[in-house]
């Protein structure tokens, strides 16, 4: 139920080189007085559907969608309440207004895409973007939709925010299908999600032979980080450590850049300073790149 | 996916006080009344909740992350749901809890900017995400088990509980905690007010006269167990949950699609799922906020699934009487169904000053009725059209 077949991917990562360009990322009306983080996931979005095709092929009434996000509306909520504190509420924007919930993000994107069978939104700190993977793949083997656009987006945390110097932005979208019928993708991508304090147990389901290649941490440096990061050292042959921003798109995007590694099997862990703990696996379909 | 989900333990915090009791019997007495939120920087027309009695004082802190009132209410709930389902030690470190919740600990922030706040964050460089409620609740039971976090909107704790029923036919977990919570919030409240969507007299969801909803805070919490495993360990039941769907406007951010064409869809394949039939409903409780929109729309889909049953099908007014719990308002809703389903009767609605001739539903008002057949549909919306229904059933559950 945990593992699902990646058909499309698209990356957003503003800022890398030049700017985020939204003109250009999605041409047409009704797009650049969109928050940032609708942007970034639909501009995402429209590279992993040019990529899976599979996507706009299943009827709309069996697409689905599934977004992580933890930071996505942090900037918009905290100008919103500056605006009341100071001003009053019938001065805030109304365009902008609704998205204080930030499940409107998902369901701009199933907009976009005619996504009929549902929209789910998961907002669990740090893990939510790789937990949107499980959630799809549970959602596939349950028969509530055909094909389902996973991803997650994120927006700068504001000035001042604790975390804000270094907080993801950017959005990941890929294209989840069921496993099987010899159909080959981008890669399988497997998800478990757990907590830090139940870490043997998870690893023991996501590494049943315990030998894994690569292993890619995305990890702060507060207790629950650390802790795992000892634990992972004691398996691991390969263990390659990034820092955690503020968010929870950076291990997906971690995942996308395993799809892309052209390796033998990698594991992404991450954990969240609250507990949270997710291990993804994943598995390219062969030993050369497929992006 | 197979087998069957019972709901073997319920807690609830809300307006009518602490605890499931608490809940029903308010319920019953007519629900609760809003009133102001406290909050001096609240610039806004109105400011009205239906808030519980008290805030709980603890936990306050998880990690660093200081606890506003949602977690707290969220723990006190889920405390109360799984001593309900007598889950004690190791059957709480092997719990996974799956909350939905949209707010979270938005409350702390908001705090923190107008330097109102009680506690300092242990580590004030760190990042605070806001949805941390799943996280305290499992390290307050001492769950070693996955605490996910769901934040579709107004719908949240619908789309949890669902999730939470998924993974027990999936074979993934035999028990899981499900509900939600949300406190009080500036933003929230003043999102509504900009959109027009806040009622200044009371959440008057059916009634000509209302004009938008009225928020309220607490949580609801809920054990969902295989019956293969209530049955083993001999826990009683309140319900099945027999079938539960989920469908998207993919539309507009706010307003419901006026076909109601989505929503219709969720209820036939809940029924579906439920191998039920619209006759076999005996209540439903409603998504029913008060906004002008919804009410009609929802009125015109249970007119369009239930036919001419929609006059003998009575509606649990729940937001009228406990107010519109954002993120927790389908956990409230599946709770109460629970409750309603073991108790055998549908609790009456506050009255309705003028009912809506656009909303052709049955609304009772005078004195508790009977449920004539054991099922209980829940709906449950949020913006950008996300649409939730679970269906329980009563009866003999623990056969």
């Amino acid at each position: 139920m945990s593992a699902l077949l990646v058909t499309g991917l698209g990356v957003i990562t503003p800022g890398e080189g030049r700017p985020f360009d939204v003109s250009a990322a999605l041409p047409g009306r009704g797009y650049r007085r969109l928050p940032p983080a609708a942007q970034y996931l639909l501009a995402a979005a429209a590279s992993a559907v040019a990529d899976g095709s599979s996507f706009v092929a299943a009827p709309a009434h069996r697409r689905g969608v599934v977004v992580g996000e933890n930071n996505a509306a942090a900037a918009l909520m905290e100008a919103q309440d500056r605006t009341i504190i100071e001003a009053h509420a019938a001065d805030l924007p109304p365009l902008t207004t609704p998205y204080f919930a930030a499940s409107l993000f998902g369901s701009r994107l199933a907009a976009e895409y005619d996504a009929h069978a549902f929209s789910l939104t998961v907002n669990s700190p740090r893990t939510a973007g790789v937990e949107s993977l499980g959630h799809a793949a549970r959602a596939l083997a349950g028969g509530r939709a055909e094909v389902v656009l996973i991803g997650a987006t994120e927006h700068t945390l504001p000035a001042g925010e604790p975390g804000a110097a270094d907080s993801d932005a950017g959005a990941v979208v890929l294209v989840g299908e069921p496993v099987g019928a010899g159909r080959t993708g981008l890669g399988v991508v497997d998800v478990r999600t757990g907590s830090v304090d139940g870490f043997d147990r998870l690893w023991a389901a996501a590494v049943p032979d315990d030998d894994i290649a690569v292993v890619e941490t995305v990890l702060d440096d507060s207790p629950a980080g650390k802790h795992v990061e000892h634990l992972l050292a004691a398996r691991c042959r390969d263990l390659r450590t990034l820092p955690a921003p503020a968010g929870c798109l950076t291990p997906l995007r971690r995942v996308a850049h395993g799809l892309c590694a052209a390796s033998p099997d990698r594991l992404v862990v991450t954990a969240a300073a609250e507990g949270g703990l997710a291990i993804t696996r994943i598995t390219p379909p062969s030993t050369e790149s497929p992006c | 996916m197979t087998g069957r989900v019972l709901v073997t333990g319920v807690g609830a915090v809300s307006c009518l006080g602490s605890g499931r009791a608490a809940l029903w019997h308010g319920l019953l007495a007519g629900g609760g009344q809003p009133r102001d939120v406290i909050d001096p920087h609240a610039h806004m027309e109105s400011a009205l909740m239906y808030l519980t009695p008290e805030v709980p004082a603890a936990p306050v802190a998880l990690a660093h992350v200081p606890l506003s009132a949602g977690p707290r209410f969220a723990v006190a709930a889920a405390r109360e749901a799984v001593d309900d389902a007598g889950l004690a030690g190791p059957a709480r470190a092997g719990l996974p809890v799956v909350l939905g919740v949209e707010m979270g600990n938005a409350r702390m922030h908001e705090d923190r900017r107008t330097g109102t706040h009680r506690t300092a964050s242990s580590d004030p460089d760190r990042w605070t995400p806001m949805t941390v409620t799943a996280a305290a609740v499992a390290a307050a039971l001492g769950s070693r088990e996955t605490h996910t976090s769901v934040g579709n909107a107004c719908a949240a704790s619908a789309y949890a509980l669902t999730v939470a029923a998924d993974m027990i036919r999936a074979g993934e977990a035999d028990v899981v905690l499900t509900g939600g919570a949300e406190g009080a919030t500036r933003v929230g409240m003043g999102a509504f007010n900009r959109l027009g969507a806040a009622d200044p007299v009371r959440c008057r969801p059916f009634d000509r006269g209302r004009r938008g909803t009225v928020f309220g805070d607490g949580a609801a919490m809920l054990v969902l167990e295989s019956a293969d495993h209530a049955r083993a360990r001999g826990a009683h039941a309140y319900a099945e949950v027999a079938g539960a769907a989920w469908s998207c406007d993919a539309r507009h951010p706010t307003a419901p699609d006026p076909s109601a064409t989505h929503v219709i869809r969720a209820m036939r394949e809940a029924l579906d799922a439920a191998g039920l039939g619209p006759a076999d409903v005996g209540a439903v409780v409603p998504h029913g906020t008060g906004t002008a929109l919804n009410d009609v729309v929802e009125s015109h889909a249970m007119r369009a699934v239930f036919g001419a049953h929609c006059d003998r099908l009575p509606l649990i007014n729940l937001k009228a009487m406990i107010g519109h719990t954002a993120g927790v308002a389908g956990a409230f809703g599946c709770a109460t169904a629970a409750l309603a389903l073991r108790a055998g009767v549908v609790p009456a609605s506050p009255r309705i000053d003028e009912p809506d001739p656009e909303c052709a539903v049955l609304v009772p008002q005078d004195g508790t009725r009977p449920i004539e057949r054991p099922a209980v549909m829940v709906n449950s919306y949020a913006f950008g059209g996300n649409n939730a229904c679970v269906v329980l059933t009563g009866g003999a559950v623990d056969r």
